[in-house]
């Protein structure tokens, strides 16, 4: 049966420096699996590879049982929610209408399911003030928002707490524990090990271009 | 995804269709500072300002690449693609829409670069009747829906292959400020060959914007088929249609493969 996300001996350069080699991975729906590493190790290039922003050079990634791969016309996975690196929104609207925006483009989800997430964040979906005035920890909040709404089968968090104070963190479990029960499949990013030791089921270490589990 | 990229063909880049028509606007007083004589209408004064040589060839199309270099480069620079690319189903999607809202930008400014010399010559007193007068470029029986109907569609034509072909180059070279500084030497070539070598048919029909320049292919006083051969409206359609469909093609090998 095919897992929610299966990399299959993925190599991948960027220009001519090798980031990954010959990577293996499966995650299961319902579980929440954590990749460590120093900076510049590949751990955003592996989400980055789910989400088809970028194409594995040698081997495959499957997302949803599909093969990710150029194609004819760039594939791109589907049910994925994604908060990668330092996430960007149109700076001049306000959240709601940031996230009613990327809302509008598949039209799943209604408005009020729009500000019932946001508010899930701990954020105001009536503060018309705009993006671009808001501080770190509510940008990030905005992004956990905008990756869940749309209640995607598959989650991928890039140092998910980064700007986040105490009540967000708290926050962010409880979105954790709610998603793994809801049987999405999880990727978390991140060089802190107190975040992964905290949210994941299997750790592993991205050391010399390859994946090595911890525990 | 198209509804999404046309709902913020305006409010994405509203300081700079500010600057836009801000600039145009002073280069209309310019122009009309210029002028030896006062123009006789808001018809004569627009329509000599758009046939402008350096209006036509040099300025309005480098003040379009200004505004609409980087649309498609915009959403993978400030990493708002990752937004963009988890709701699309195939990358071309996103790239047909960034095409379409190109064109709907180039319409757009046409609408602007067309209806504010009107306007400033509405406000500036000019008859808004439409009336040549004897010393004008244009001759006096020359139909207003003859200069309407040879202007729109060339600009739209020209404007929409411009933004698209230089915001394209902008995905192979990283970044938009050297495609703008692409397009704005080839505009200054495509001047500079009129300005020089408009004698030489040959010279003047390979160049970008000297198709904009539409005194020759117009009948007018200052230019005849004796002395000047200018393309054809129908092949200097056909020649932006090919470099169009050539950077359409190259745009689409790019974003089909390209690391975002």
């Amino acid at each position: 049966m095919k897992q929610p996300i299966e990399f299959h001996q993925v190599s991948k350069k960027l220009g001519r420096r090798s980031i990954l080699e010959h990577i293996n991975l499966s995650v299961h729906a319902g579980e929440v699996v954590g990749i460590v590493g120093t900076n510049g190790s590949g751990k955003t290039t592996l989400l980055r590879l789910v989400t088809g922003l970028v194409y594995p050079d040698h081997g495959e990634v499957f997302v949803g049982g599909n093969k990710i791969s150029p194609g004819l016309l760039g594939v791109l996975p589907t049910s994925v929610g994604a908060v990668i690196e330092s996430p960007s929104f149109l700076p001049q609207y306000s959240g709601l209408k940031n996230l009613s925006l990327l809302a509008d483009i598949r039209g799943k989800i209604s408005l009020d399911t729009v500000k019932s997430t946001m508010k899930k964040l701990d954020l105001d979906p009536s503060n018309k003030k705009a993006v671009q005035t808001y501080s770190l920890g509510m940008r990030q909040r905005l992004a956990i928002a905008q990756a869940i709404m749309e209640n995607p089968d598959i989650l991928l968090f890039d140092e998910p707490t980064n700007g986040l104070d105490e009540h967000g963190v708290h926050i962010f479990s409880t979105i954790m524990q709610e998603q793994v029960q809801r049987g999405s499949a999880i990727m978390i990013v991140s060089h802190h090990k107190d975040e992964i030791t905290r949210y994941c089921d299997r750790v592993f270490g991205l050391e010399e271009r390859t994946l090595k589990q911890k525990f | 995804m198209l509804t999404f990229e046309l709902s913020q063909l305006i409010s994405r880049y509203l300081w700079r269709w500010i600057f836009g028509i801000g600039v145009l606007c002073l280069d209309l007083l310019f122009y009309l500072n210029s002028q030896t004589s006062a123009p006789n209408s808001i018809w004569e004064f627009t329509f000599s300002f758009l046939t402008s040589p350096s209006q036509s060839m040099l300025i309005l199309p480098v003040l379009f690449l200004m505004i609409t270099i980087d649309v498609i480069r915009l959403d993978i620079s400030s990493n708002f693609i990752q937004f963009l690319m988890v709701r699309a189903t195939a990358r071309t999607n996103w790239f047909i829409a960034k095409l379409t809202s190109l064109f709907a930008m180039s319409v757009l400014y046409t609408i602007l670069v067309v209806n504010i010399p009107l306007v400033i010559g509405m406000l500036g007193g000019l008859d808004t009747s439409y009336v040549i007068g004897e010393y004008s470029v244009f001759f006096q029986t020359t139909p207003l829906t003859s200069l309407i109907s040879t202007t729109l569609p060339t600009f739209i034509i020209t404007f929409t292959t411009l933004g698209t072909m230089f915001s394209i180059l902008s995905l192979y070279t990283h970044h938009h400020s050297v495609s703008l500084v692409v397009g704005t030497l080839i505009c200054l070539l495509s001047y500079f060959t009129y300005v020089r070598y408009h004698d030489i048919g040959i010279a003047f029909k390979w160049m970008l914007t000297t198709h904009m320049f539409l005194l020759p292919k117009i009948p007018t006083k200052l230019f005849s088929s004796n002395n000047f051969s200018a393309p054809s409206f129908a092949w200097s359609y056909g020649y932006l249609l090919c470099l169009y469909i050539t950077s359409v093609i190259l745009g689409y090998m790019r974003v089909r493969k390209m690391n975002l």
